[in-house]
């Protein structure tokens, strides 16, 4: 019985073999020469910032809460999908039942109470990104400022502003000098 | 649209549970709409649902028993946990639009998790299939968690919340793979069928499994023990109460103590009742049912002596109810442990009285909130002489709780006693005697806080609604305590749905 | 090759074992909401065997062979409903202590 398992074994002896195979070959062949660009962990794209091993913001889990009800949706969708095919073709396990419309509407259904969810999500602000928390306790949606940066229009009159405000170089004073 | 029918001849047995998820719905786009202002119509929508849902459960309670898409069973036992459901959360919902403390706006969505709740329960309370219990059990969880952590901004609510949903997520991971051992024993999800042989061999009864493999089969059936145990807060799995009581707000604690538990109870006797003594369940099983009630009852022992103790040293009167609800359970558990057809009805009759004396109790608390702002037994001092009538309530209530004379508490604790006796745990009946002397001492010292100290007279606080549920309720648990023939009646009718034959010891 | 049904469900029993462990002793509330996760899952997978189990010909006709997979689709909807039930209490939380250990959540005690 226990023989059963010796492919699964030959499967991860082959696998273990391979990797460290080619790792012992790699570093008997390549050139040991360490610089600053190739110690890096990609070799190529981003140039890397800081460690890995941090803590990830605790905001990213928003996004992940939505991903998985949508994820989840679809394993309800594919059984679904299956038994409404059936139905409606009036065959397989569904055959003689006559649920076809019924299996439609349930599907409906179920969509869109899901769909009513997303929607009150969107709707109370709760799939904005949130750049930043500058008050330590909970502010809600609406109270936060959605982005920070000011508009091309203020910075120009900003700056403006701080034209008209400062006091001329006055060239007639260097002449004076 | 003829194919649909034997589809939608099913349906209309589902009115309550359509009728509610619509409720929700409307509760929840109308939330959406409104935009958090005038959110107090959402409450009186939500009420006016709920008469429309009792309403419907009463006309089931005249219909014989039936079976819904072949999953959903709707007999008296159900019906008689829905109908208190409905009541109970119409009481929490008018809570939640007196509580002071609650801001005026912005509540809609306690509504519509109160309301989800509620579903959870009524598809909970009537199922044989475990599929739908789990899913019902669930559904009733998270409403829970969200209700734990309603209020955001506030630590206590979010560690309370924290805490349910991490042993809320222990006991749900328990109790399914107590299940999956259950369907790989015997090849069946439906808790009818596990019980005994059918006629053709579509299953391999419990029974047979445990003369062949006993060790399997107690594991599994105490897996699945331990998730209710969780649900109804029973050593050792009341770690949770104290703290979420105490951090939720008053109005879902109240939710939580009433409705919560007793729709685990109320699983718990469906699940005991089909796999171990409903009818044609095999003879070789009522030893082994003896064995799983007396741990029941070594479990009910424990409880309610470490709620009635742990009662007894604390100073916030929201903590003390938690610790008494402890306390309650374990009491309500005797009738269960002695596995015979008149325990389950005591159980029965114990949890609708528990209904009665925790709505009043936690409401005088929501009432006491709103003039102190304080949970503390101390701060209740004098109150009695300012506001009489709420505190006589109460005194009803603390004497119900204690099981004295001529309360509904009284003739609870009497069948529960008067039963275990009579099923051979007279030391049962004697751990329960004696703790609820316990009780009454610190029972006695809310009584005593309220009446038998004076303070100088400050300007009263009128709650209108809240006097009138807290009277109400006073006033139903004296007139069932002395005309309990009724609702003695109703009660009965639950091991007789569930199949249990009276004459069972 | 057919691995027996005992060896899957051991393999379940570890899992479970594992999950309940992971719960006891880590303090990280993700890392405990994960154990619970695993067990979710070593539930499933005990579901999966049994229903392999009952499929069998001469037992199929007689049991519920299907009901195993349903359940496990249910399983996983409320694994993925517990954790963001639990995530989004974790971010509440979060935002009011700046912790994710369970001992620095103490305000309620006695």
């Amino acid at each position: 019985m226990y023989f059963d398992y010796l492919n699964a074994l030959v499967f991860a002896a082959v696998g273990f073999v391979f990797v460290f195979a080619n790792l012992i070959l790699a570093s008997v062949l390549r050139p040991k020469r360490k610089t600053d660009v190739g110690l890096e962990t990609y070799e190529c794209g981003e140039e890397t910032i800081g460690d890995a091993w941090i803590q990830f913001d605790i905001r990213y889990y928003t996004v992940a809460l939505v991903y998985v009800i949508f994820a989840v949706e679809i394993a309800f969708l594919f059984p679904w999908a299956l038994v409404l095919g059936d139905a409606v073709a009036n065959q397989g396990a569904a055959k003689g039942a006559g649920i076809g419309a019924f299996v439609l509407l349930e599907g409906v259904l179920f969509i869109v109470i899901l769909f009513l969810g997303l929607a009150y999500v969107w709707a109370k602000g709760d799939l904005d990104w949130v750049l930043s928390y500058r008050h330590s306790t909970y502010q809600p949606p609406e109270l936060r400022a959605k982005i920070n940066l000011p508009q091309v229009k203020e910075i120009e009159a900003a700056q403006e502003a701080q034209k008209a405000a400062e006091p001329k170089p006055a060239p007639d004073t260097e002449e004076a000098a | 649209m003829s194919e649909l029918s034997p589809y939608l001849a099913d349906l209309p047995r589902l009115a309550p549970e359509l009728l509610l998820t619509a409720l929700a719905l409307i509760v929840l786009v109308w939330d959406l709409v409104l935009r958090g202002r005038d959110s107090r119509k959402l409450g009186y929508l939500t009420l006016f649902g709920l008469v429309g849902t009792g309403w419907l459960l009463v006309q089931q309670w005249h219909a014989p028993t039936s079976t819904a898409f072949g999953m959903v069973v709707i007999d008296r036992f159900g019906t008689f946990f829905k109908l208190f459901t409905v009541g109970a959360l119409a009481v929490v919902t008018l809570f939640v639009l007196s509580d002071r403390r609650e801001k005026k706006h912005g509540v809609g969505e306690y509504f519509f998790l109160l309301i989800g709740a509620a579903i959870g329960i009524f598809f909970m309370v009537s199922t044989n299939n475990l599929v739908l219990l789990m899913l019902g059990l669930e559904l009733l969880s998270l409403a829970s968690y969200a209700l734990a952590g309603f209020h955001k901004g506030s630590k206590r609510s979010a560690e309370a919340a924290l805490k349910y949903i991490v042993f809320g997520g222990l006991s749900a991971g328990v109790m399914l793979y107590g299940i999956s051992l259950l369907y790989g024993l015997t090849g069946t999800i439906d808790l009818a069928a596990m019980g005994r042989n059918a006629a053709d061999g579509s299953s391999i009864s419990l029974a047979a499994q445990f003369t062949a493999s006993p060790v399997p089969v107690a594991i599994a059936v105490v897996l699945v023990l331990a998730g209710f145990a969780y649900k109804i807060s029973v050593v050792p799995f009341h770690f949770w109460t104290p703290d979420v009581y105490e951090g939720a707000p008053t109005p879902v604690t109240t939710f939580l103590a009433v409705a919560s538990k007793a729709a685990g109870f109320a699983a718990l006797l469906r699940f005991i009742g089909a796999l171990f003594m409903a009818e044609g369940v095999e003879v070789a099983v009522s030893a082994y049912a003896q064995r799983i009630g007396l741990l029941l009852a070594l479990l009910a022992a424990i409880t309610m002596t470490l709620g009635n103790l742990s009662a007894l040293r604390q100073t916030n009167l929201k903590r003390l109810l938690a610790y008494s609800s402890i306390a309650h359970a374990g009491y309500a558990l005797m009738g269960v442990a002695v596995m015979t057809s008149a325990g389950f009805s005591a159980s029965i009759f114990y949890l609708a009285a528990y209904y009665l004396m925790n709505l009043g109790a936690f409401g005088f608390l929501l009432f006491f909130e709103g003039v102190t702002g304080s949970e503390d037994v101390d701060s209740l001092k004098g109150l009695g002489w300012r506001y009489p009538l709420v505190s006589c309530a109460m005194v009803v209530m603390l004497v119900s709780l204690t099981g004295l004379p001529p309360t509904v508490g009284f003739y609870g604790k009497y069948l529960l006693f008067y039963e275990s006796v009579d099923a051979g745990y007279a030391w049962l009946a004697v751990v329960a005697a004696l703790n609820s002397v316990v009780s009454l001492f610190y029972y006695f010292r809310v009584a005593k806080a309220l009446f038998l100290t004076t303070v100088e007279d400050k300007p009263r606080v009128l709650q209108p609604v809240l006097t009138g549920i807290i009277a109400v309720l006073a006033v139903f648990t004296i007139v069932t305590g002395l005309f309990n023939r009724p609702l003695q009646e109703w009660a009965n009718a639950g091991p007789a749905s569930l199949h249990i034959p009276a004459a069972q010891k | 090759m057919n691995v027996p049904t005992d060896h899957v469900l051991a393999l379940a029993a570890v899992l479970f074992a594992l999950g309940v462990l992971g719960f006891l002793v880590r303090k990280n509330v993700i890392i405990v909401l994960a154990s619970i996760e695993l067990m979710l899952n070593a539930a499933n997978l005990s579901f999966l065997a049994a229903s392999r189990h009952w499929s069998q010909d001469a037992l199929a006709a007689t049991h519920q062979p299907s009901a195993g997979p349903i359940f496990a689709i249910f399983v996983i909807l409320v694994a993925a409903a517990e954790a963001a039930v639990g995530l989004a209490l974790v971010i509440a939380l979060y935002r009011l202590k700046q912790t994710v250990a369970l001992d620095g959540v103490a305000e309620l005690k006695g």
